[in-house]
């Protein structure tokens, strides 16, 4: 998935045209496999076992490890029946295990990247902006207690135990949220260790919030809307990277209308199967969840989306549980909501529509789609 | 115009090659340097400019501080709480490399990509990128700079290099290059992360400014910006700030420019000596062709278009010079302004459209108008009249009062323009240039009686040859006449300016006794003493008493006011003469209120004086500064104003010292001191440390590289003249070729007629001589009193070393000779019979 992109993205980021326009695919793996499992990065730290969560403190960073996101994402609808989605991730990454110099304020080994993006449905439009700092100076940083993460002025910040807030804005578009958590954490994987390739090592800790009552406003243009709906937040660090074979990642963060969710995502082969680590969470009404396997859930691709800047997405799928009795349909609530950041990648609101034991259910979320970008690096 | 009159003008001068010849060098040369001085000019500005554009980027705006800079923190708050985005911190300065001065830029880049593109494109580095991005970063004294600086270096990729800042040694590492741009706008810029650039300058905690990208017209924004900015923190326009600097330049720029029209000028001599030549020597041929029916007009025609000609393939050939020249006088211009203004690194001169046309219109033109003289009195022959040329020279003679009443009318409107033209620089230079002309007018008539009153005199000293070659002088004045003023012009030129640095070095020498109280200064090149490094030297017992001293500049909307920021010891204050006030009220005032001095160039160039106030921005606002008196300076930052210490740490923070003077105790050896102090800061920092005496002599090292320009451009003035003279003494000896034969077929032997030949041009150099001294004493005098003044605002007093006059006249006497060497020769060798055959 794209957070696993991090420092390859970075690198674009300083050096654009770095990769061969005519196969990024191919380079951006080579690069991966290079940057992310190779190197210095014997002396980060790895997820090997499974560990205690404990929070706040691990709302934190965990520097010593050298990739870490707060991701959120959200659907929501204004007071006169508007459809919004929204983005607002914050990557942390080392560049070193090492501490550095400390010769200045400046020097450090701390890089954040932000992405926020903004879907208006009913205007048929898709904002998206990103950043980049040193975590230095009080120019970008991440705290467990008084929760915050912030690059400039985006940040995500913690009013209160439950209650936190998101204010990011560019050009024209903003947001303003207060959400409040309405699940605990869950923890994914293995009591939150995920394994992404049968190395040892190559695995991130990763727990998600999938329930946020949110309530605020979006502006698009000189128009500010009052907004409520539902956000969910994804937590994830490691030292890992996806493997030689591995080519991108279809992730899907589902919220059904009677209070439980899925968290699903399909690790892609470069031979176009599904490699057998992909695997997912189902989390109960009441909090509780349990592991999916790739086993238990299809996800069977019905449409597909040419993008105008190159490379065809999935863009409809069929999703079945058998064991949950669910069958759903996946639809993106506009076709392009494709961040045309220095990676380019797919990340975008999504109706659910379907059965669940038989009875009609439906729901919203959110999907990423990586590795589907054909000259990702063109765009920068 | 018929085929044939074209056809004899070129088989004329095709029969008259060194004549030919001659004028289009004359011309060429002072094309070349009108060109050469252009393009030196234009191409260091266009340098000095393209590498701001280089570094400036997309920024419209500055953020800029106090004399330390912008506060680190103003920058995190414009973009956390603010919410700015196009903006970007920079941290610049000057650091050395294998002795070569660096531009260094600081950058921040996560910043950079909304202002600069250079800086996040290295086309090669030895490792892969992700590891070139983490060194940077990462990595202190990773550095970046463009190929061609970095083949200067002999660098590559992966090599370390020392860097001085300071006084202090780093240690820089190449860890990519980028592509050289087609400009040499990056040549000597060093790009390193902004935490490198911090600590080699020593400016951690502090920016230099912060760039800001701002849409045209987006006042919102740069209202927002304006309430984000804390006291003493203000935005100026970039390109403003650019222009300012680049302007500090323009008046020297503009003295070179009047200097390279001076040999412009002795070449419309020169030009008007050939045509009027070529004209004389056609007389009967011009009478024959009116005669066949030529019109008036036709003969106009046929001058001005020779004229035009010439001027034209002469243009040409000094234009191809010119460029040849600028590449030579790019390297003087620049250093003089890195010395005196700003950093500029131009290699190459930009060869652009708008001077080559300048030059080819300015030797065009100045053929045809020297030649409009002599055309207008060709058309005056009767047609086959055949004039004598006794006739030709007593209408000469007639014209001289009115020519010499015409010269003196000029001078007085000078004399008006100087009075009248308040501060400006260039009309100042136009009054120079017209009392030349003026002055020029008058010789001629001048010339006329001393030889006339001469001849006799020379007569009995030299017999017959000496008296005829005195009165040869007289006799051919239409060609004499304006050899002379050629050369007097050039020499007046030499003595004006020899005069003026003379006197200006005489002043600046006497400031330097008088301001050099101290026994030893010792300094920091760029940037601030270690403190513990300065008190464990101020504590040496041999040290008595000690001055501090800081450089601060504090920009203002129209532009940079330079701080000279003093703590005086006892014995120093005697060292600063004041001008316009009586030093026991001023100093005591001068050391506890928010009171300053202004220098004699700030108090001209800003119309400051004792009573008036400045308005300085400092870090609590703007303040205003009472000004207490004027005080004698020939710094070279020019134009600064003094502040006490004391005022000074009451309005900035900054704490920096950039040099010290020591005042030892009685009878200890200042050689030994140096020694001593040498010791003690090794391994510490570098410092510059100078005896009284050795300072001085660097001081006056640097004024004399300052004027190296100037002599330059004055030898190619004086070699202008000289070919003017070779060229006259050539043409009067074949006018009087026939003369020549009579002499030698009456028994003068070769050697006689040689010598007569070499008496007379030995005259015509000293006739210039003397004629050159009251011209160049007058220009001396304006060009200190009011040229220099409305350029630099410096005070100086005139001296006329007696020295500078003897040898003019000895100089325009010896080229005088050394040019009548080849046309003596000739005369010399003329076969009686064969000359007098000829005509």
């Amino acid at each position: 998935m794209l957070r696993r992109h991090g420092l390859f993205l970075l690198l674009l980021f300083l050096h654009p045209g770095l990769v061969a326009a005519d196969d990024a695919a191919a380079s951006s793996r080579s690069e991966l496999a290079g940057l992310l499992g190779a190197g210095e990065s014997g002396e980060f730290a790895r997820a090997v076992d499974p560990r205690t969560f404990s929070f706040p403190a691990d709302h934190g960073p965990h520097e010593a490890f050298r990739n870490e996101w707060w991701y959120f994402t959200g659907n929501l609808d204004s007071e006169d029946g508007r459809r919004f989605g929204f983005e607002l991730t914050i990557f942390r990454f080392s560049l070193s295990p090492d501490p550095v110099a400390a010769d200045t304020e400046w020097r450090t080994n701390q890089v954040y990247i932000a992405h926020f993006a903004v879907t208006d449905a009913d205007g048929d439009a898709f904002y998206a902006a990103e950043k980049s700092a040193r975590g230095a100076l009080g120019l970008a940083g991440a705290q467990a207690d008084p929760f915050r993460v912030w690059i400039d002025d985006w940040e995500i910040l913690g009013v209160d135990d439950d209650t936190w807030r998101i204010v990011a804005g560019h050009e024209d578009f903003a947001v303003d949220l207060e959400l409040t958590a309405l699940k605990p954490p869950v923890l994914n994987g293995d009591a939150g260790l995920s394994q992404k390739s049968d190395e040892p090592g190559n695995a991130s800790y990763y727990y998600t919030m999938p329930r946020w009552r949110t309530d605020g406003a979006i502006r698009i243009g000189k128009d500010v809307h009052a907004v409520s709906g539902a956000s969910w937040l994804d937590r994830e660090w490691s030292t890992s990277a996806l493997a030689d074979d591995q080519q991108g990642w279809d992730w899907f963060a589902l919220q059904f209308a009677d209070n439980t969710e899925l968290m699903f995502y399909g690790l892609r082969k470069t031979d176009g199967t599904q490699d057998p680590l992909s695997s997912g969470t189902w989390i109960n009404a009441d909090g509780s969840s349990e592991k999916l396997t790739r086993e238990q859930v299809t996800a069977e691709v019905t449409k597909l989306w040419e993008s105008p800047r190159g490379g065809v997405y999935p863009a409809g799928w069929r999703i079945s549980i058998e064991d949950k009795s669910l069958f759903v349909e996946v639809t993106p609530v506009i076709a392009d909501q494709e961040l045309s950041t220095i990676v380019r990648y797919w990340e975008g609101a999504v109706d659910v529509s379907g059965t669940r034991d038989g009875e009609p259910i439906e729901g919203r979320g959110y999907v990423e789609l990586t590795g589907y970008a054909e000259d990702s690096s063109a765009d920068d | 115009m018929t085929r044939t009159t074209w056809r004899a003008s070129f088989s004329y001068m095709l029969r008259h090659p060194w004549q030919l010849a001659l004028s289009l060098i004359g011309i060429s040369i002072g094309v070349a340097v009108i060109i050469a001085v252009d393009l030196a000019n234009s191409s260091a500005r266009k340098a000095f400019l393209l590498s701001m554009d280089a570094v400036t980027g997309e920024a419209t705006h500055q953020v800029i501080g106090g004399p330390r800079g912008v506060d680190e923190s103003v920058y995190v708050n414009l973009r956390t709480e603010a919410g700015f985005e196009a903006i970007a911190p920079v941290v610049e300065g000057s650091v050395r490399v294998d002795g070569v001065d660096f531009e260094l830029l600081g950058v921040d880049l996560f910043a950079e990509r909304e202002i600069r593109s250079f800086t996040q494109q290295p086309s090669s580095s030895e490792s892969s990128s992700d590891s070139l991005f983490r060194d940077f970063l990462l990595q202190p004294g990773s550095a970046t700079m463009s190929e061609g600086t970095a083949a200067g270096l002999r660098l590559n990729v992966g090599d370390t290099f020392v860097v001085e800042s300071a006084g202090r040694n780093f240690t820089g590492r190449l860890v990519a290059v980028f592509a050289d741009a087609e400009s040499e706008a990056l040549d000597r810029l060093m790009t390193v992360d902004i935490a490198t650039a911090q600590k080699w300058l020593g400016q951690v905690g502090w920016l230099s400014r912060i760039d800001v990208r701002i849409e045209d017209g987006d006042d919102a924004t740069m209202d927002a910006l304006n309430a984000a900015l804390p006291d003493g923190v203000r935005v100026f326009d970039a390109e403003g700030r650019t222009n300012t600097t680049a302007d500090l330049s323009a008046a020297f720029m503009t003295n070179l420019t009047a200097m390279s029209l001076l040999a412009l000028l002795v070449g419309l001599f020169l030009i008007y000596n050939s045509v009027s030549f070529s004209v004389l020597q056609r007389r009967r041929l011009i009478g024959v062709l009116r005669a066949l029916g030529i019109t008036r007009r036709q003969v106009l025609g046929l001058v001005l278009g020779e004229a035009l000609v010439l001027g034209t393939l002469a243009a040409m050939l000094g234009v191809a010079l010119g460029i040849v020249l600028g590449e030579e006088l790019l390297s003087l211009v620049s250093r003089s302004i890195n010395d005196l203004y700003f950093r500029v690194t131009a290699t190459s001169v930009i060869v652009d459209a708008s001077s080559v046309i300048k030059g080819l219109t300015a030797g065009i033109g100045a053929s045809l108008v020297a030649a409009a003289v002599p055309a207008i009195e060709a058309t005056g022959y009767q047609p086959r009249l055949t004039m004598t040329r006794s006739t030709l020279e007593s209408g000469t003679r007639s014209l001289l009062p009115f020519v010499a009443l015409g010269g003196l009318v000029v001078m007085l409107l000078a004399g008006v323009v100087l009075l009248g033209s308040g501060r400006s620089l260039v009309a100042g230079l136009a009054a120079v240039f017209m009392l030349i002309l003026g002055f020029a007018l008058c010789i001629p008539l001048a010339v006329r009686y001393v030889s006339l009153a001469f001849a006799p005199v020379a007569g009995r000293i030299g017999r017959s040859a000496a008296r005829l070659a005195v009165a040869g002088v007289s006799a051919s004045l239409s060609r004499t006449g304006v050899a002379i003023v050629a050369l007097a012009v050039a020499v007046s030129a030499t003595i004006g300016v020899s005069v003026m640095v003379d006197s200006f070095r005489s002043s600046v020498s006497s400031w330097l006794d008088q301001t050099l109280q101290a026994d030893i200064y010792t300094g920091v090149r760029r940037g601030a003493f270690d403190p513990e490094l300065l008190r464990d030297i101020t504590s040496l017992e041999e040290v008595e008493a000690y001055s501090t001293s800081r450089r601060a500049a504090i920009e203002g909307s129209d532009g940079e006011t330079q701080i000279l920021v003093i703590d005086m010891a006892p014995d120093a204050y005697a060292g600063t003469e004041l001008t316009d006030a009586d030093p026991a009220e001023v100093w005591p005032a001068w050391e506890s209120e928010d009171a300053i001095l202004v220098s004699e160039p700030y108090a001209y160039q800003q119309r400051k004086q004792a009573g008036d106030t400045v308005p300085l921005r400092t870090d609590v606002g703007e303040r205003d500064f009472t000004v207490l008196a004027t005080y004698r300076s020939y710094d070279a930052s020019g134009s600064a104003v003094l502040m006490s210490r004391a005022t000074y740490d009451r309005h900035y923070r900054d704490d920096g010292i950039d040099s010290i003077g020591l005042y030892l105790v009685d009878g200890s050896d200042p050689d030994a001191m140096i020694e001593r102090i040498q010791q003690i800061s090794e391994v510490r920092q570098e410092l510059m440390l100078n005896s009284n005496a050795k300072i001085r002599q660097l001081s006056l090292e640097i004024f004399d590289r300052t004027f190296v320009i100037t002599d330059v451009l004055y030898w190619l003035a004086i070699g202008v003249a000289l070919i003017g003279i070779l060229s006259s003494m050539l043409a009067l000896q074949l006018e009087n070729g026939r003369e020549q034969g009579l002499l030698r077929a009456l028994g003068m032997t070769p050697a006689q007629v040689g010598g007569m030949i070499t008496a007379q041009t030995g005259f015509i150099g000293v006739l210039s001589g003397f004629a050159s001294i009251p011209l160049g004493v007058v220009m001396a005098y304006v060009l200190i009193e009011v040229i220099n003044r409305r350029a630099f605002g410096w005070e100086i007093d005139m001296v006329v070393a007696p020295g500078i006059l003897l040898s003019a006249i000895l100089f325009a006497f010896f080229s005088a000779l050394a040019a009548g060497i080849y046309p003596a020769w000739r005369a010399g060798r003329t076969q009686p019979a064969l000359a007098m055959r000829e005509e």
